[in-house]
C-alpha cells in the first residue's frame, strides 16, 4: 500500500469537439461561402478533421491532466442536440472532473451538456467560453472559460490542485484539544472545510502515535537508519551523531507507516501539547521538525503545530508548484529603526536588514532540501539538532545563497474562506547554525505594515515557496471559490 | 483577366482534366490511380507550377497553392487564419480537393477517412480502396 499523493493526482478531463452541420447549402447572417463549402457533406469531412485537429493538440496539454477518450459531437442547424450526442458522454459522467468542449458555435451544446448532467464544464475559444460561461453561472452552473488551448492547459492544471485538495486526507495527532494553544488562528470548523475544499481528517491520539514508535518493525528500523545514513552521506557537514539522527528517521518511518495505514496523505501535529508530555524528551529523543521536512520533500503536506491554515495554504502550495515549502513563524519589523526590542525573540538583528524597509522574517526548523522543486537535485545543507541536548534532527539552508530571489508566502484564513498571499524578495539567511526553531530567513515585502495588518486578520505561520506564484494564486482562488487577498498594492518599490 | 491569364487558366484546365482521365483510365490496370497521376492531377488543380516543391504532403501543397494564389508575400498569418467555423484556408482547401477528387474519381471516402488523409499516397490508398469496395459489391 502507498500514499496517494496529492501531486500524483490527475485531473480527468473528457474532451469533447462540436461541428454544427448545415442541413442545407446557403449563405446568409450566420455564415458565407460558396459552392461545395456550404454543403452538409462538406460540414461533416472538415468536422471530422478539425476534429483530429483538436485531438492533436490535447497531446500538447500539460502530463499533470488525463484524457478520457475524446468525442465528436454534432448538431444541425435545427439548433437541438439529440440524444445519440448525450449518449456519447454519459458514460463518462462520474469518471470525468471537468468537460472541455471546443468547436463552433458551441456554447449551446455546452450548455446543454452541463443542464443535462450538473458537470463542470470549460469552454475554449470565442465566443462560446464567454457567452456559454457567463449563462451557465449565471444559472448557478459550474463552468469554466477558456481563451485558447494554451490557457485551458494552464487554467486546468490550477483545476488539478482543487482536485488534489479534494483528496487531501490529513492525519492529525489529537492531544488535549483540536486547537493547539500556539496556533488560536486555526481552521476549526473542520466540517465546513470539507465541505468547501473536500479536506477530510482522520484524527488519532497521541497516545497512540507513541504505542507505534514503541512498536517499530526491524524492517522499519533497518530502514530509519538507512534515511538516517543518506542524510548525513548528502550532507555538507553535520552537528549530530547517527545515532541522534536515527531516533528523527525512526519518527518519519513510523509517521509513513500511519499514513499508509490512514490511507491519510498530509499531516500535522500539536508540538506543543506532544511536548508537553515529556514523552519526545524521556523516551524518545525526537521532533517532529525532520518528519515534517521528509513528508514535503515527497511531495506530502506537513504542517507544525496543528496549523490547518498553513497545513491547507502547504498543499495549495506543493501541489501549485511542485516544490517543498518551508513554514514558520512570520514577523515584520514596525520602522526603520530596528532594535533587538523589535527583533522577535530567537532571531537577531544583523547588518544585512538594519537600512532596509519592509522587512519581514519567517522562521521555523523545517526547511527543505527540494524547495527549488520536487523532481530537482537536493540544495545543499547540514544537520543540526533542535535541542541543546543534541536531539531532535533537523535540516538547515543557508538561505543567504538565494539573496534577490523572489518568494511567495501563503496562509489561509481561520474561516478557511480566504487566503492571504504576499510576495517578498530575499534579503539574508538567519539562524542557520543555532538549535531551536530560530532558522530561516529575512525578505523585504511591499509593504510590512501592510502586511500586518492582514496577518491580524489570517495569523502567524505562513508556508513559502521559490518564486512569484501570486498571478496562478489569485486564479486559483477563482476556482477552489476561495478569496485571495494580497499584500502588496501592485509593483515593489524595494530599495 | 488578361488574354494571357486567360489562356494559360484554360490550358490548366486541359491539363487537369487530361491528368484525370489518365487517373480514371488506370482504375482497371496493374497500378490504379498511381500517386505521380493523381499528383499532377493535384499541382494542377492547384494551379501549382513547376518551380514548387514537390512534395506529396496535402497541408504543403495546399498552402503552397494558397500562396500562388495571394501572391509570394503571404504570410503564414494569411495561411493559417481561420474562418468564423475555426477552419484554416488551407485545411478548407484540402476538404474542397478531397470532395472534388470523390466527384471526379467516382468515389466516396467517409468523413473520417478524409480527415486522415495527409498526404497524396495516402488519398491514393482511398481511391483504391473505394474503387475496390465498388467492384466487390458489384
Amino acid at each position: 500500500m502507498s500514499i496517494q499523493k496529492g501531486i500524483d493526482q490527475k485531473i480527468k478531463v473528457k474532451p469533447a469537439y462540436f461541428q454544427l452541420i448545415h442541413t442545407t447549402a446557403y449563405e446568409g447572417p450566420c455564415r458565407l461561402g460558396s459552392g461545395e463549402q456550404l454543403t452538409p457533406e462538406f460540414d461533416e469531412k472538415i468536422g471530422h478533421a478539425k476534429f483530429k485537429r483538436f485531438k492533436e493538440t490535447l497531446k500538447t496539454y500539460s502530463d499533470e491532466i488525463e484524457f478520457l477518450e475524446p468525442e465528436l459531437l454534432t448538431w444541425t442547424d435545427e439548433f437541438i442536440l439529440r440524444e445519440e450526442q448525450f449518449k456519447k458522454l454519459s458514460n463518462d459522467v462520474g469518471k470525468a472532473d471537468l468537460f472541455l468542449f471546443d468547436g463552433v458555435f458551441h456554447q449551446f451544446p455546452a450548455s446543454e451538456i452541463s443542464q443535462r448532467f450538473h458537470v463542470p464544464v470549460g469552454v475554449i475559444g470565442c465566443c462560446a467560453s464567454t457567452d456559454g460561461v457567463a449563462g451557465l453561472r449565471n444559472a448557478g452552473l459550474e463552468a469554466y472559460g477558456f481563451i485558447d488551448p494554451e490557457d485551458a492547459n494552464r487554467q486546468l492544471k490550477l483545476m488539478r490542485t482543487k482536485i488534489a485538495l479534494r483528496n487531501t486526507r490529513v492525519l492529525a495527532i489529537l492531544k488535549n484539544d483540536v486547537v493547539s494553544k500556539g496556533v488560536l488562528s486555526t481552521i476549526t470548523d473542520l466540517q465546513q472545510l470539507t465541505r468547501d475544499l473536500g479536506i477530510q481528517f482522520t484524527f488519532i491520539n497521541a497516545e497512540d502515535l507513541f504505542d507505534a514508535l514503541r512498536a517499530i518493525t526491524p524492517e522499519q528500523e533497518a530502514a530509519a537508519e538507512q534515511i538516517a545514513k543518506d542524510l548525513i552521506d548528502q550532507a555538507e557537514y553535520s552537528d549530530m551523531t547517527l545515532e541522534n539522527i536515527v531516533r528523527s528517521t525512526r519518527f518519519y518511518v513510523v509517521i509513513r507507516a500511519l499514513l499508509e495505514h490512514y490511507e491519510c496523505n498530509a499531516f500535522t501535529m500539536p508540538c506543543f501539547e506532544v511536548c508537553a508530555t515529556r514523552k519526545f524528551n524521556d523516551e524518545f529523543r525526537c521532533t517532529p521538525c525532520l518528519v515534517h521536512t521528509l513528508l514535503k520533500e515527497e511531495g506530502i503536506p506537513s504542517a507544525c503545530e496543528s496549523d490547518l491554515n498553513a497545513l491547507v495554504a502547504m498543499t495549495v502550495l506543493i501541489n501549485l508548484t511542485r516544490k517543498a515549502p518551508h513554514m514558520g513563524n512570520t514577523h515584520p519589523y514596525a520602522s526603520e529603526i530596528k532594535t533587538d526590542e523589535s527583533t522577535p525573540s530567537g532571531l537577531e538583528l544583523i547588518p544585512e536588514i538594519e537600512d532596509k524597509r519592509n522587512i519581514v522574517s519567517t522562521w521555523h526548523a523545517v526547511q527543505t532540501r527540494k524547495m527549488k522543486g520536487i523532481d530537482g537535485p537536493l540544495m545543499p545543507y547540514h544537520i543540526t539538532p533542535f535541542t541543546q541536548a543534541g536531539w531532535g534532527a533537523t535540516i538547515r539552508y543557508d538561505f543567504s545563497r538565494d539573496i534577490g530571489e523572489p518568494i511567495t508566502l501563503l496562509r489561509f484564513h481561520p474561516s478557511g474562506k480566504k487566503m492571504l498571499a504576499v510576495k517578498a524578495v530575499i534579503v539574508a539567511g538567519a539562524g542557520k547554525d543555532t538549535v531551536g526553531c530560530s532558522t530561516g530567513l529575512y525578505y523585504q515585502v511591499a509593504d510590512s505594515r501592510d502586511m500586518f495588518r492582514k496577518m491580524l486578520d489570517f495569523g502567524h505561520h505562513y508556508t513559502w515557496v521559490y518564486g512569484d506564484y501570486i498571478d496562478d494564486l489569485k486564479e486559483l482562488g477563482e476556482v477552489m471559490g476561495v478569496d485571495v487577498v494580497t499584500a502588496y498594492p501592485g509593483e515593489f518599490p524595494y530599495e | 483577366m488578361s488574354d494571357a491569364i486567360l489562356s494559360r487558366l484554360l490550358q490548366r484546365k486541359k491539363t487537369t482534366a487530361a491528368c484525370a482521365a489518365a487517373v480514371l483510365d488506370s482504375r482497371h490496370s496493374v497500378d490504379p490511380c498511381p500517386e505521380p497521376l493523381l499528383k499532377k492531377y493535384i499541382r494542377h488543380k492547384f494551379l501549382l507550377e513547376d518551380e514548387d516543391s514537390d512534395s506529396g504532403n496535402l497541408q504543403g501543397l495546399a498552402k503552397r497553392s494558397l500562396m500562388r494564389a495571394a501572391g509570394e508575400a503571404a504570410s503564414s498569418r494569411y495561411l493559417n487564419a481561420k474562418d468564423c467555423t475555426g477552419a484554416t484556408n488551407a485545411l478548407t482547401k484540402i476538404i474542397l480537393l478531397i470532395m472534388n477528387i470523390e466527384q471526379t474519381f467516382g468515389v466516396h471516402f467517409t468523413p473520417a477517412e478524409s480527415a486522415d488523409a495527409e498526404t497524396v499516397a495516402d488519398l491514393c490508398r482511398l481511391v483504391r480502396t473505394a474503387w475496390n469496395r465498388e467492384e466487390t459489391r458489384v
